[in-house]
């Protein structure tokens, strides 16, 4: 486990609270890489060639989060090409015409993780009026599979695995170009290493994909508490420090977490989001969201002083408008949004932070 | 925003280097003007990246890349006709 917790001590061995860190740290990973959703794909069944076996025209897949529509085309080409489709209408489809469209009308892109298109569809379910039920299970993300007329401008990409794999690695050194100013800790990566974190995701494999993203994806360790007051009058370089909890590489010294919020049916924005705050504490979702959408956030305000008859007061309650979806999972407001962005971020880096507001 | 194009490699220059670009456009768009600006078909082969560094997504908005990446107020677009920083 200790391979994929990335805390660099000198010699000696992790203190018990490290191995700790990396156990945590390796188990959101694991759990965020074995993510999967579901997904049942049907051909439009205008489009659905003469002869084909209309019984079967839906295919279900459970999916991994991190996995991409073009990878899973030769998956859904075989069974319907199998099962569906007769001889005739096989060796006329042209898959690269081929695309996907929610049932809402939403087309799908290449370049999205599915975890990012699955949980986009639920939080624009969130607002359209006929919300469903929530249910225990996770209901199938429904696509409709259409083989012709691709609406290119909407895809701008096509649907190879070439490209993908180039939109993948794109959004890899855009994540470390926030996180530290430069790309070299991408660009840095062996032609062997840039081609296994794709593989990694092609065949999903976590040991594969998190051998080179270790190197990139800064280290969880704990911030460094605010310097002593009156300590001697120059800084100590960490080297001479005992079994530090300084990291240079660390999550929380990284400039900006590479973090994208997206809104039911609405713009995707992206702020500055330091790991630290001003006053040094570590920058929380509760923070970042209240700054930047304060009227779905509202800030609470402080505990009014303590009295007599309350000696203990609490701040006033806020409204819950909305809520916050990470990797398929509602998120608390205090969790540190450097932590999320090294343990729940997408395997492109990116932290992907989707809203749905809350149905009264 | 203030886009820079700055040409790499063999690619031409252009008269005009900055442009303003409404932020709220996505960078495909940038693209797009791009080679209506050089006069190239959709076909030739054309590469943009950030700062020499990155590629952007075609859906990342001109806004967010110039809020993440500017430099002296404006967004530096290099291009080129050979993959540079693939």
């Amino acid at each position: 486990m200790s391979a994929y917790g990335t805390t660099r001590q000198p010699g000696g061995g992790a203190t018990p609270k490290d191995k700790t860190t990396d156990y945590h740290t390796a188990l959101f990973r694991r759990l965020a890489w074995e993510g999967t959703v579901p997904v049942e794909i049907r051909v439009d069944p205008k489009e659905l060639p003469a002869n084909s076996d209309r019984g079967l025209e839906c295919y279900y897949i459970q999916a991994p989060r991190v996995s991409y529509l073009p990878l899973l085309l030769p998956e859904i080409r075989r069974f319907l090409m199998d099962v569906v489709f007769d001889e005739a209408a096989a060796s006329s489809l042209k898959e690269e015409d081929w695309w996907f469209e929610t049932e809402e009308g939403t087309i799908t892109k290449w370049h999205w993780p599915l975890g990012l298109i699955y949980d986009n569809h639920a939080i624009s379910l969130t607002v359209r009026s006929s919300a469903p039920p929530s249910t225990a299970m996770a209901p199938p993300l429904r696509l409709i599979l259409h083989l012709a007329s691709p609406p290119t401008e909407k895809l701008m990409l096509s649907p190879s695995q070439e490209a993908c794999k180039q939109a993948f690695m794109g959004q890899l050194k855009e994540a470390d170009f926030i996180r530290w100013g430069s790309t070299k800790r991408v660009t840095g990566l062996r032609k062997l290493e840039q081609d296994g974190i794709w593989e990694g995701i092609r065949e999903h494999n976590f040991d594969d994909y998190w051998r080179v993203a270790s190197k990139v994806t800064p280290s969880a360790s704990q911030p460094v508490p605010p310097p002593l007051a009156g300590a001697s009058g120059h800084v100590r370089p960490p080297s001479t420090d005992a079994p530090s909890t300084f990291d240079r590489d660390g999550a929380y010294s990284v400039r900006c977490i590479p973090v994208r919020v997206y809104l039911p049916d609405g713009p995707i924005l992206q702020e500055f989001v330091p790991p630290l705050l001003e006053d040094g504490t570590p920058n929380t979702l509760y923070h970042f969201l209240s700054t930047h959408l304060p009227l779905l956030f509202p800030p609470r305000p402080p505990a009014p002083p303590p009295s007599r008859a309350k000696p203990n007061p609490q701040p006033p309650a806020v409204p819950n408008l909305a809520f916050v979806m990470i990797q398929g999972v509602v998120s608390p407001p205090e969790a540190e949004m450097a932590w999320l962005g090294v343990c729940m971020a997408g395997a492109d880096g990116w932290l992907s932070i989707c809203v749905g507001i809350n149905r009264t | 925003v203030v886009v820079r194009f700055k040409a790499v490699g063999n690619a031409p220059i252009m008269k005009q280097n900055f442009y303003k670009i409404t932020s709220s456009n996505r960078f495909q768009a940038v693209i797009q003007f791009l080679r209506k600006e050089l006069g190239w078909q959709a076909g030739e082969p054309l590469f943009t990246y950030i700062n020499l560094s990155f590629s952007p997504a075609p859906d990342d908005t001109v806004a967010n890349l110039f809020k993440a990446c500017g430099t002296d107020g404006h967004l530096i677009v290099n291009y080129s006709t050979t993959q540079a920083w693939g």
